[in-house]
């Protein structure tokens, strides 16, 4: 898996937050001023105690709204490592306290640091329990936070912040860029030279501090060898004592140092007991983490190197201050931050705002001519409406006229489509002798008007025309009954091909032969001959002509 | 009070200013000006709808104008034609004697009923036109029956209004004999046929129908 970029590495360069550092030693004191993790000022206080808490107040005053991180690298450190049940987060807190009060009572400085579940079949968690005894240099670096108008950030141990220097100096030096760990179960020590101390190390297993041990009293040393002699022999003593906890002496010791060039080139040249030894300058180290500005006037100690490295962290690895004041310190900062993040939230909200007016204005432009375009286009049409339902008689009453002509034009009977048909049938023998025709007209109404807009209320379909119509045929040319009867029937026939529509039936036959009539023959009447009667057929037709 | 604790007075004031103030413009930001803006987006939006309705019905309009103006010329031509307004019945005197001239009836008489009103109505409204309407009996004596078939389809068409035919009666009077004939030839006309026809004459009234026509 890609290892993860160092996120704090760049929160820090991105805000690059301004405080100050005060590295409180055995030898002395350093005051450095960061921004982020840039070095930009510092000064060694290596006079007596109250001259430097007087400098230092002086240096401090400055610039009275940075805040102080206190980095302790004195000896009066206690570490204990322990266990605790398995507790949930709400209790954890009180429980470390009541742990911490219990190892170290009395102690102001002190808190717990979990390393991780406890390995083995007991649940619970490992603890780093640290505490810095109480001494008249403790007292009086105490005293001066209070005095000073700078408020208290954190208070730190610089051995248990300096863990991850040690292992990002350790994959720096193996050409590992990531900066994160050490390979689990690897002992791991860092020896660095101090002003305000002396020769400091700090001793790793895996991710956590193991022991760390300060070795005084070099200041009179200037040989690089003699130096290397004793960094040999207390080497070894560490050797030795981390054996007790565990240390392999086949698996071997990494180890890095950061001081004086000549003195880290010696220790190459010595056997020291170490499987490894990486040796950097301060100005390489600080190089190879990160920092700028880290490197003192003399290049050799690493002081500004771990307060730099220590003071620069966002959240500490241990932070040793009491609970409470560290509670006020961090309800101040949200406090403080949420101000700032609010007032930034206030200054967008308010272009927000602006915009949002700025959309409003646009937007009412933009109704008011949408309104004063449909108020017009209103206008208009009410005009043209106002046009089109004028003039001597509305248009729909026209449209009803219309529809009543147009009723009256449908039901209107073509009368030369009769007279053709009766024509047609007649023979030459036949004449009409009259014709009588009667039509029954339908009633006109006006169907209802959909809308106003529409053709009138003209009926879909016309209504049908009735017509009753009788025709006298004179059949007096002929001589012969049989064929003026004949002849009636044929003209029957005729007509109800041309009018198929229309019922058509024989009214009167030359001679009394229907069923409604009575047939009379006198005795030597020739009925047949055709004599003596009214020589006529009548036909009726009934029924649609349209 | 000591300093710090001043301080942080101070602070939590500052936070609590800037946390009101916050709360202020988002209020305003969001409880007044974001649903005023959207109150007006929504009438512009409303407002430009209701301008394509009317721009829509203004097309309908255009297409209505174009059915109108058909519909009052037809109307117009009906009006000219006599089917809409009074019934002139001196016109009509007029008329049925030139067209009798003309189409060579050698006998005529009519008879021209009073006018009746009857109301056309469309349901439901209940609304609708009246409508004049008089009955035209006419009788005729001619030469041929084409005459006849004429002159009633010349009076149909020749009236004003509209002229419906109820009832036609058409019979032979006598067969032509020899002598009828020569009369004929000789140019002495005489009437062969005889003939009734009905009508309905039928006008829409606009206006009451005035007196002395």
């Amino acid at each position: 898996m890609a290892p993860l970029p160092n996120m704090e590495g760049v929160a820090q360069r991105l805000f690059a937050l301004k405080r100050f550092v005060l590295l409180v030693g055995d030898a002395g004191a350093m005051i450095a001023r960061l921004s982020g993790s840039r070095v930009v000022a510092h000064q060694f206080l290596d006079g007596d105690l109250e001259d430097n808490v007087r400098r230092a107040k002086l240096t401090l005053a400055e610039f009275p709204k940075y805040p102080v991180i206190l980095l302790f690298d004195v000896l009066g450190q206690s570490y204990r490592r322990d266990r605790l049940p398995p507790v949930n987060m709400l209790d954890r807190p009180k429980i470390v306290a009541r742990k911490l009060e219990a190892l170290f009572p009395g102690i102001e400085f002190k808190g717990g640091l979990r390393l991780g579940p406890t390995e083995g079949d007991i649940r619970g968690f490992d603890y780093l329990f640290a505490a810095v005894s109480t001494s008249p240099e403790i007292v009086a670096w105490q005293a001066m936070l209070g005095q000073i108008e700078n408020p208290t950030s954190d208070v730190r141990l610089l051995p248990v912040e300096s863990v991850k220097l040690l292992h990002r100096l350790m994959h720096k030096s193996n050409g590992n860029g990531n900066g994160n760990g050490a390979r689990k179960g690897q002992w791991n020590i860092l020896i660095s030279q101090h002003r305000t101390g002396g020769f400091r190390q700090i001793v790793t297993r895996g991710h956590t501090l193991a022991i760390a041990r300060m070795t005084s009293g070099f200041v009179d040393i200037e040989s690089p060898g003699e130096i290397a002699a004793l960094l040999q022999r207390e080497i070894g003593a560490t050797i030795d004592y981390i054996t007790r906890l565990g240390f392999d002496r086949a698996e071997g010791l990494n180890a890095v140092f950061i001081g004086r060039s000549d003195i880290g080139a010696t220790l190459k040249n010595v056997q020291l007991p170490v499987r490894s030894l990486t040796a950097f300058t301060p100005a390489e180290a600080q190089y190879k983490t990160g920092i700028t500005g880290a490197s003192d006037d003399s290049g050799h100690f690493a002081d500004l190197l771990h307060a730099a490295w220590g003071g620069s962290r966002f959240l500490p690895a241990l932070s040793i201050w009491p609970q409470k004041i560290r509670r006020q310190r961090a309800l101040a900062l949200a406090q403080s931050w949420g101000t700032r993040m609010l007032a930034a939230a206030s200054v967008a909200g308010f272009l927000y705002g602006a915009n949002l007016l700025w959309e409003i204005r646009r937007a009412e432009a933009e109704y008011s001519l949408a309104d004063s375009s449909r108020g017009a286009l209103q206008q208009r049409y009410d005009a043209e409406i106002t046009k089109l339902d004028g003039g001597t008689m509305p248009i729909a009453r026209m449209r009803d006229i219309i529809a009543i002509h147009a009723q009256l034009a449908a039901a209107d009977v073509d009368l030369n489509r009769l007279y053709n048909a009766i024509g047609a049938g007649l023979s030459g023998n036949a004449k009409l002798r009259s014709l009588d025709i009667e039509i029954e007209q339908p009633v006109t109404v006006l169907a209802p008007a959909p809308d106003q807009s529409g053709p009138g209320g003209v009926q879909s379909e016309p209504a049908p025309v009735e017509a009753d119509i009788i025709l006298n045929l004179d059949l007096s040319s002929f001589r012969d009954a049989e064929q003026a009867v004949g002849e009636a029937g044929r003209m029957t026939r005729a007509l109800r091909l041309a009018l198929p529509d229309m019922q058509i039936k024989i009214l009167r036959q030359p001679l009394r032969i229907l069923p409604g009539d009575t047939l009379t023959v006198k005795p030597g009447e020739n009925v047949l001959a055709f004599s003596g009667e009214d020589r006529t057929a009548k036909i009726q037709l009934i029924g649609r002509v349209k | 009070m000591t300093d710090r604790d001043s301080a942080q007075a101070a602070l939590t004031r500052r936070f609590m200013g800037a946390l009101a103030f916050f709360a202020l413009i988002m209020a305003a930001c969001f409880g007044y000006l974001a649903p005023e803006l959207e109150n007006i987006r929504q009438m512009t939006a409303a407002a430009n709808d209701s301008a394509a309705s009317v721009t829509i019905q203004l097309n309908d309009i255009s297409a209505r104008k174009v059915r109108d103006a058909a519909d009052r010329n037809l109307f117009y031509a009906l009006e000219k034609d006599g089917f809409v307004g009074d019934q002139n019945r001196l016109n009509a005197a007029r008329i049925l004697e030139k067209l009798r001239v003309r189409h060579h009836i050698s006998g005529l008489e009519y008879q021209i009923d009073p006018v009746e009103t009857i109301s056309i109505l469309r349901q439901p409204e209940n609304t609708g036109e009246k409508m004049s309407v008089s009955k035209i009996s006419l009788g005729m004596r001619g030469f041929l029956d084409r005459d006849l078939r004429d002159f009633t389809a010349a009076v149909k068409r020749g009236l004003p209004g509209y002229l419906t035919i109820t009832d036609i009666e058409m019979e032979k009077l006598e067969t032509p004999s020899d002598e009828l004939l020569m009369q004929i030839g000789a140019g002495k006309g005489t009437e062969l046929l005889k003939g009734s026809v009905q009508f309905l004459w039928q006008a829409v009234q606009i206006n009451p129908q005035e007196d002395g026509l």
